[in-house]
């Protein structure tokens, strides 16, 4: 105690009001932080803490004594916690008074250049210094000047002996005997009931008949395993939460009531359906859980005792796209209501999900007529993700805290998510409660817009081309190029196309013509690609050779006897080579048009699939080209199966940009891109560890996305060598493209929209997704359908396109990114089992 | 303007939307959904009009009418 202190006329320092020398056993609520194991409860994580902004005079060794009194008064606060032979006792401590270890810091910061960011600081180091709990005392005060009118106070207590609540108990009394002291007058006894009657209850409620209830209603209502959280995974909780601050007005609030009251529900209703809802949609799950605090202090003694009592408790959901908000009101209601009947009864695991707190109590506080307003530092170990919503003392509205774990959310998001929330409430209280919440997306009007155009803002006006061509005219204008390399024979432009003309003059007599279909059932060779470019010459569209409108079947003897009955022409017959080399070697006349189908990949026995028209495979290249930057001096290995779309596009790719296409000669494709001096690939990406060879510059890897270990692997041994990813299959072929880049960590991006392409990540509401949050890949299309036969039902109505258009639904569940990369999430990680029975209490303030 | 038991049991049953025959004067309250935020609205409102001094803790500490009304001055 200073000599300064001792000088006023202090009425004494109050009652000592310390436990018993043998101490007292712990509650189940003391208990649950003592076992904790992740954070231990040695960590710093488990301080909880708040400070008082105070505006005006105040006497620093006046309110040193005040909180000497109080500290003494509550005898919750003056213990250590040690195992014993009996198990674990709180055990009582010497208090020493201010100036002679009383746990206090004091300073005055207002010649620093910045006195509360200098402030901030001191209190987050003393954030970070644990207590001894073995030596106790368990809590600590700071009393920092900020201003000349200004000051700021913060306690922080362990949370094995107080939790929110009890805060608030100590910020009340420590105002009233700091005002009774400058007034010189009695505080008058403490206020607070003794830890031993808090024991005694806790222990008289554990043998109880209503424990056994509680327990059963527990047994039969509790948490999903697998509740989902809006991070996707867990990690062990953290020391400090990161915290996103926003403010409701006076107005908002209002209407936030007033939607409350058309429900027939309280505002904390309003807010936790609001929570459930948004979880749902940002996780696709029709179930959630949120983590409800309850105080659990009503009716009894703990009212008037400054201790750790509080619980969390499941709260669940179900939420459809059908459901009304109205509805989801009363399930947060009926939910809260049971809840509260067995509020005292401890689950096993503590509840890891996102938690909603709603603070209602009045904290303008003032201390000898100087005003404060309460800030909460820290509410125990961060878990997952808390809201709290206070009621602002001065009835200006409501003050929102998004809490979270900095393992699992970073700034931004946290933001982002704090955004969407306050934006889904006012869009809550503007619409009609009744009405089924399908229409209702959780991005903002300003996402929703980055995520519908700015994102896909992929027109590009084509010139309208086949696909055979620009292949035409490469093979005028460079005809000594090579353009087919089998071997060591290599084929020039001119003589490929010479070969083709031929073949196509005679199919066109056989009724090959532009609107017809012909199928090609070689095996890859070079007879084979003269073939695949006779039938696009003619005019006719690739098919199978079970399409049953195929106008005739180009092939060769041996696979010619096991076709049903239809045109063949065989390749192998010496009638139909002379007839073919009769012909002479120019193009043949037709009147194709980039509209006219150009590939079927859908036909089956019975039925003829739709036809990608020449256009949209065209349009296709072209973006391909421009993306990968194919040129003349390229070979490009053609090694896909015969038939299949990919290989026809590594046939027309490089042809239409004038490169050399190579077909391989054995299996080894390592083998043949070293000896033939192949500088593309196209591939998939069980094919990308078997890639290799001096002249290989770029890769493309079609398909659905490699691994990271499988891109990094690929970076690794290939340095030199561009890997370009193209997602899609069937209907999403081509549907975006990234380049990878060494360097790039977490989720292999599938990349951009292709151009004129549109994609869209949407929620179950088939509402849009906002970027970081995982949805449901759409691929709208302006090019006309891909027609894959398996295609129908996965089409639907495109709301954000022209009218009359449509999406096709991949199943692929992916999401953007902030600046507009498509990804798919990285597989969700199994809950370490510690993790999740440690992802207890975040929040520190606790209501209702 | 005093507060009566009659007044005390409808501003209950408001605040818990039911029907004030529905609350009756001798269970806790909470079992019929009565929350630190419905007790917050009880004691502003009772303050504004009607001029009382109860805190949240005196009305939590017993949640019943008949526990209530000596607090809040009511009679019967």
């Amino acid at each position: 105690m200073t000599t300064t202190a001792l000088e006023r006329p202090v009425s004494g320092s109050g009652p000592d009001r310390r436990l018993a020398p043998e101490g007292l056993p712990l509650t189940a609520a003391q208990s649950a932080v003592w076992h904790a194991r992740t954070p231990g409860p040695g960590s710093p994580a488990w301080a909880t803490a708040e400070y008082l902004d105070i505006r005006g005079e105040l006497d620093p060794e006046l309110f040193a004594q005040a909180l000497y009194r109080v500290a003494r008064e509550a005898d919750t606060l003056g213990v250590r916690i040690a195992d014993t032979p009996a198990g674990p006792r709180q055990l009582p401590v010497d208090i020493p008074p201010p100036g002679h270890g009383f746990p206090l810091h004091t300073a005055d910061l207002r010649a620093e250049r910045d006195p509360m960011g200098a402030a901030h600081a001191r209190m987050r180091a003393d954030l970070a210094v644990p207590f001894d709990l073995a030596r106790g005392p368990l809590f600590g005060h700071g009393l920092l000047r900020v201003g000349e009118q200004r000051w700021l106070w913060s306690q922080r207590v362990h949370h094995a002996v107080l939790d929110g609540y009890g805060h608030s108990l100590l910020a009340r009394r420590t105002a009233d005997v700091y005002t009774a002291l400058v007034a010189g007058t009695d505080p008058g006894p403490g206020p607070f009931g003794r830890l031993a009657a808090l024991v005694e209850e806790d222990a008289a409620y554990r043998g109880s008949a209503a424990h056994d209830r509680d327990r059963e209603h527990w047994l039969r209502h509790a948490a999903d395993d697998d509740a989902p959280t809006l991070a996707g995974r867990t990690a062990p909780p953290s020391g400090t939460a990161l915290r996103s601050t926003a403010h409701l007005g006076t107005e908002e609030t209002a209407r936030l009531r007033e939607l409350a009251a058309s429900v027939r529900a309280t505002w904390p209703d309003v807010l936790f359906a609001a929570q459930a809802l948004y979880l749902s949609r940002a996780t696709g799950s029709e179930r959630v859980t949120l983590g409800l605090p309850m105080m659990g202090r009503m009716g009894s003694v703990a009212l008037r005792i400054p201790g750790m009592v509080m619980n969390v408790l499941p709260l669940r959901f179900t939420v459809t796209p059908d459901t009304t908000f109205a509805e989801l009101a009363h399930q947060a209601d009926l939910g809260i209501r049971a809840a509260r009947r067995h509020q005292r009864h401890r689950p096993a695991e503590p509840v890891r999900a996102p938690q909603v707190n709603v603070m209602p109590f009045d904290y303008g506080l003032t201390f000898a007529g100087a005003p404060s307003t309460a800030h909460n530092l820290s509410g125990g170990p961060a878990a997952d993700l808390t809201v709290s919503v206070y009621d602002r003392a001065d009835g200006t509205g409501l003050r929102v805290d998004h809490d979270a774990n900095p393992a699992l959310y970073d700034a931004r998001e946290l933001a982002a998510h704090q955004r969407r929330f306050v934006d889904l409430l006012a869009r809550l209280a503007d619409g009609d409660p009744h009405r089924p919440l399908a229409g209702l997306g959780i991005a903002t009007d300003e996402e929703r817009a980055r995520v519908l155009t700015e994102f896909n803002d992929t027109a590009v006006a084509l010139p309208p081309t086949t696909l055979i061509g620009p292949v035409e005219a490469r093979a005028a204008r460079t005809p000594g190029a090579p353009a087919l390399v089998h071997g060591d024979l290599t084929l020039t432009y001119g003589e490929l196309n010479a070969r083709a003309s031929r073949l196509a003059r005679h199919l066109a007599g056989l009724g090959v013509r532009p609107g017809a279909r012909a199928a090609v059932a070689l095996g890859l060779s070079v007879r084979e690609t003269v073939a695949v470019l006779a039938v696009l010459k003619a005019g006719g569209a690739l098919t199978g050779p079970d399409d049953p409108a195929a106008v005739c079947v180009v092939t060769d003897a041996a696979t010619s006897r096991t076709l049903p009955d239809v045109l063949v022409v065989d390749l192998d017959d010496p009638a139909v080579t002379a007839a073919v080399a009769g012909q002479p070697p120019v193009d043949p006349g037709r009147a194709l048009t980039p509209h006219h189908g150009a590939y079927s990949a859908g036909s089956t026995g019975s039925t003829s699939g739709t036809l990608v028209p020449h256009a949209t495979l065209d349009g296709g290249l072209r973006w391909l080209s421009d993306r990968c930057g194919l040129t003349a001096g390229d070979r490009v290995l053609r090694h896909a199966e015969a038939g299949s779309e990919a290989s026809l596009r590594e046939l027309l790719w490089p042809l239409r940009e004038g490169a050399t296409v190579v077909l391989p000669e054995n299996g080894d494709l390592a083998r043949t891109v070293r000896e033939r001096g192949v500088t593309t690939v196209r591939c998939d990406r069980s094919q990308l560890a078997a890639l290799g060879g001096s002249s290989l510059r770029r890769v493309v890897c079609e398909g659905d996305a490699p691994s990271r270990e499988a891109v990094d692997a690929f970076h690794r041994a290939l340095p030199d060598v561009a890997l370009h990813l193209v997602y899609g299959a069937g209907e999403a072929a081509g549907a975006a493209h990234h380049r990878c880049e060494p360097g790039e960590r977490g989720p292999v991006p599938l990349g951009r929209p292709a151009w004129n392409t549109r994609l869209y990540v949407l929620d179950a509401a088939l509402q849009p997704c906002p970027p970081g949050v995982t949805g449901e890949l759409y691929v709208a299309a302006d090019r006309p359908a891909h027609g894959h036969g398996a295609a129908g039902e996965h089409l639907v109505g495109d709301p954000f396109g022209p009218p009359g258009g449509r999406m096709y639904r991949t199943g692929t569940p992916a999401r953007w990114t902030a600046d507009g990369r498509l990804e798919r999430p990285a597989p969700t990680t199994p809950a370490s089992a510690d993790a999740a029975a440690e992802a207890g209490r975040t929040a520190l303030p606790e209501a209702p | 303007m005093a507060l009566t038991l009659e007044q005390i049991r409808a501003d209950v049953a408001d605040v818990l939307g039911e029907d004030p025959a529905d609350i009756p004067d001798d269970e806790n309250l909470v079992d019929y959904g009565l929350d630190s935020v419905r007790i917050m609205t009880l004691v502003e409102r009772w303050r504004r009009d009607h001029g009382t001094e109860v805190t949240f803790v005196d009305l939590a500490e017993k949640p019943a009418i008949e526990e209530w009304a000596p607090l809040l001055g009511a009679s019967a």
